[in-house]
């Protein structure tokens, strides 16, 4: 998906066959398209949600595109970023679709309640709002329990806990953030990754939240490049892959230490950072790898699309000694 | 121009200190003889490794391309965890690949295709219009605005001398110091509800999924969310997921798991029971039959351990787990020879016993019981018998 030189927003379909990729529909519309996700939509369904440059979201049904299913038009810029949550499994509260913009809101929506948000989180009155890069559902562990991370061009992530709807952490990493990620969305919060523009990736061990230190951390340092994106692995949430900027992927594992929560001297605990192993580096294409999606179904079956116009499909061996 | 001039002069201030720029060598402090053979060979300090490598990569001290890959391969062997030992590959191409691997990948690849367009056509034929979904819609509160700052309203200026008067550091301090206090209450509090709210959450009910593709779906993801709390040794969690997962389909494979989490969490009833549920599905199931070895062995019914473990045996005689673990039973259960052996004891008068006596028969007689006994001790045969049994 993305634009045409005409101007017009296009979403291409393509079905993977034995011998390779074989394309099955497209689609245009006005606007260029930013972002889309099948995360909110059932399996039976399969909703695409896209955010385009106009600040529209968009639900669309793949087999009669011409009008959307949903369309909201609350956001005034371009929706960088989306992301769904609870669509496949029941049992983590209702399906939702989060949008972050470079209005500096984020916007959490039902497909159920048109034209309105269920929540949104704006900018301080009165401040513009910095751009928001990255948005991301967690911790939807039970129908109640869940939280949004966001990440903005100044480096601030924030994490909004929309049982409360209040901000429930905040924490500046110096870099713009690109990429957001939990390693799951449907169980309590146990990790989240953040890539960072000048190739630096932190990885947060949000299980326990001290009162002053906040989450512990181990950050990285990989691509040489602005890491684009981070995605976990769908059959072990501790293996994921970034993709760079020049073109390279880099799959990493996260080990925990041997004690994964400490008591400082209050008797408050916090939590312990584990390490970051690298076990594959390789480069894909010489253009920044923007998208990258693993296959639930079969693993080590990937996708990737890049600067170039190319979408590769990938597979990854030996994932399972890991 | 004036906004130039400083600029320029900015320029020359940044510029200077890469003008007196040293040589990584003299950076790092490393003697030149330490660029040798023999040293790097020797050398056990990962650090100084590090640095002696990215020296001879530089190539500021010329170029070595043995030394280098003597200290590279050093480095590999005192600190494999180092950053530069990283290295770029170029993804494999189909075309590169050996014929084997190729074979291997892309026989695995159809055959998964076939699987997932079989169950793609059910979930496109059950396809719905309508968007269903259990939990309500999220009620529109009005969200506050991001709190960025919360700066001290009451910060006294350095030069207001009448406000500085009045403040009293003493109580200042013990405001702090009841503000820490709060403070931690509040975190133990927290932590306090956290662990509350663990211990009752999830009370899910999976409901029935209208097509089997989807139970299947649910019950795969749900058991993989169960490996990876198990590998994190979360075996509560572990446990939760492998019972949705077994809620939506039941398989060997998570029955199985959900018997080794049970073992963790030392309920071993119930591992027993997964063991013999997955059994019936599968009898020759060689990690049930081990599993079930293990829980019994916890609960100390060794015989039935043993015949768990010897069953498993049958199956794979090469299974050097089950041999191990039948070798350690064997120790435990009561007679120790190869075939289970029961005694049995009968009382006899004390005519038999001289009778017994007489022919020569083993009689043993109980000691505490005499010593309890004001009476003449009774006296106990016992006879070897073997069981009818035979379970090797």
């Amino acid at each position: 998906m993305g634009g045409k030189s005409n101007g017009a927003g296009i979403v291409e379909i393509y079905s993977l066959t034995g011998e390779g990729l074989e394309k099955q529909t497209e689609f245009c519309k006005k606007d260029y398209f930013k972002c889309a996700t099948f995360d909110a939509s059932s399996l039976r369904n399969r909703h695409l949600a896209t955010g385009d440059f106009g600040g529209r979201l968009q639900v669309w049904d793949l087999e009669d595109t011409f009008v959307p299913v949903y369309m909201t038009t609350k956001h005034s810029q371009v929706i960088n970023s989306i992301d769904g949550v609870s669509g496949r499994n029941s049992g983590c509260g209702a399906p939702e679709i989060v949008t972050g913009s470079r209005d500096g809101s984020v916007m959490v929506w039902d497909v159920r309640q048109k034209e309105h948000p269920v929540a949104k989180f704006l900018p301080v009155e009165g401040n513009t709002g910095r751009d928001c890069w990255a948005v991301a559902f967690g911790n939807a562990y039970n129908n109640e329990e869940r939280v949004i991370a966001a990440g903005y061009d100044n480096g601030d992530i924030k994490l909004f806990d929309l049982k409360m709807n209040a901000v429930r952490w905040c924490k500046c990493v110096k870099n713009g953030v690109v990429g957001l990620q939990f390693d799951r969305r449907d169980i309590q919060m146990n990790k989240l990754v953040a890539t960072t523009l000048e190739s630096k990736l932190y990885c947060f061990d949000v299980r326990t939240q001290h009162p002053k230190k906040g989450f512990a951390y181990v950050t990285e340092k990989a691509h040489d490049s602005t890491i684009w994106s981070v995605k976990h692995l769908p059959q072990n949430r501790e293996i994921f892959m970034t993709t760079g900027g020049a073109g390279s992927l880099c799959l990493w594992k996260y080990n925990y230490p041997d004690k994964r929560v400490e008591k400082d001297s209050d008797d408050i605990s916090y939590g312990v950072a584990g390490e970051l192993s690298l076990l594959q580096n390789c480069t894909l294409s010489d253009q920044p790898i923007t998208g990258f999606d693993w296959c639930v179904d079969k693993q080590g079956l990937a996708v990737a699309s890049a600067f170039d116009q190319t979408v590769r499909v990938l597979i990854t061996t030996k994932l399972n000694l890991q | 121009m004036t906004q130039f001039a400083g600029d320029l002069e900015k320029l020359t201030k940044e510029l200077e200190p890469l003008k007196s720029y040293d040589t990584l060598l003299s950076k790092y402090d490393i003697p030149l003889n330490h660029l040798d053979f023999d040293y790097i060979k020797k050398c056990t300090d990962g650090k100084e490794l590090e640095k002696i490598y990215k020296i001879l990569k530089s190539g500021e001290e010329g170029y070595y391309p043995d030394l280098t890959n003597t200290a590279e391969d050093r480095l590999a062997e005192v600190y494999p965890k180092s950053k530069l030992l990283r290295k770029k590959v170029q993804v494999q191409n189909q075309v590169d690949l050996d014929d084997n691997e190729k074979l291997s990948i892309t026989t695995d690849l159809t055959v998964w295709l076939d699987s997932i367009t079989k169950n793609n056509k059910e979930l496109e034929n059950r396809k719905s219009s309508r968007i269903e979904a259990t939990t309500e819609i999220r009620k529109t509160k009005d969200a506050e605005p991001q709190d960025n700052k919360q700066e001290n309203p009451k910060r006294i200026s350095s030069t207001d001398y009448q406000t500085w008067d009045k403040f009293d550091p003493d109580t200042e301090i013990l405001k702090i110091d009841l503000e820490e206090e709060k403070l931690k209450k509040e975190a133990q509090e927290r932590e306090k509800k956290e662990k509350e709210k663990v211990k009752k959450k999830k009370t899910v009910k999976f409901n029935e999924y209208t097509t089997e593709a989807e139970a299947q779906f649910i019950s795969e993801r749900e058991k993989e969310k169960g490996n990876e709390f198990f590998k994190a040794k979360d075996y509560e969690e572990a446990l939760m997921c492998y019972n949705n997962s077994i809620q939506c389909r039941k398989t060997a494979i998570n029955l199985n798991n959900r018997a080794i989490t049970h073992i963790k969490l030392e309920k071993f009833e119930k591992a027993v029971d997964d063991c013999d549920e997955v059994l019936i599905l599968d009898p020759k199931n060689e990690k049930a039959l081990l599993r079930k070895t293990e829980a019994l062995r916890a609960l100390k019914k060794y015989e039935e351990a043993y015949e768990s473990v010897n069953n498993c045996i049958e199956i794979n005689p090469n299974n050097q787990d089950a041999q191990d673990m039948a070798n350690k039973l064997r120790g435990l259960c009561v007679v120790p020879t190869s075939k289970p052996t029961r005694m049995n004891i009968t009382e006899i008068s004390d005519d038999e016993f001289e009778a017994l006596k007489a022919k020569n028969c083993k009689v043993v007689v109980s000691d505490k019981y005499s010593r309890k006994c004001s009476k003449k001790p009774t006296r106990m045969i016992v006879h070897d018998a073997v069981d009818d049994e035979d379970d090797d």
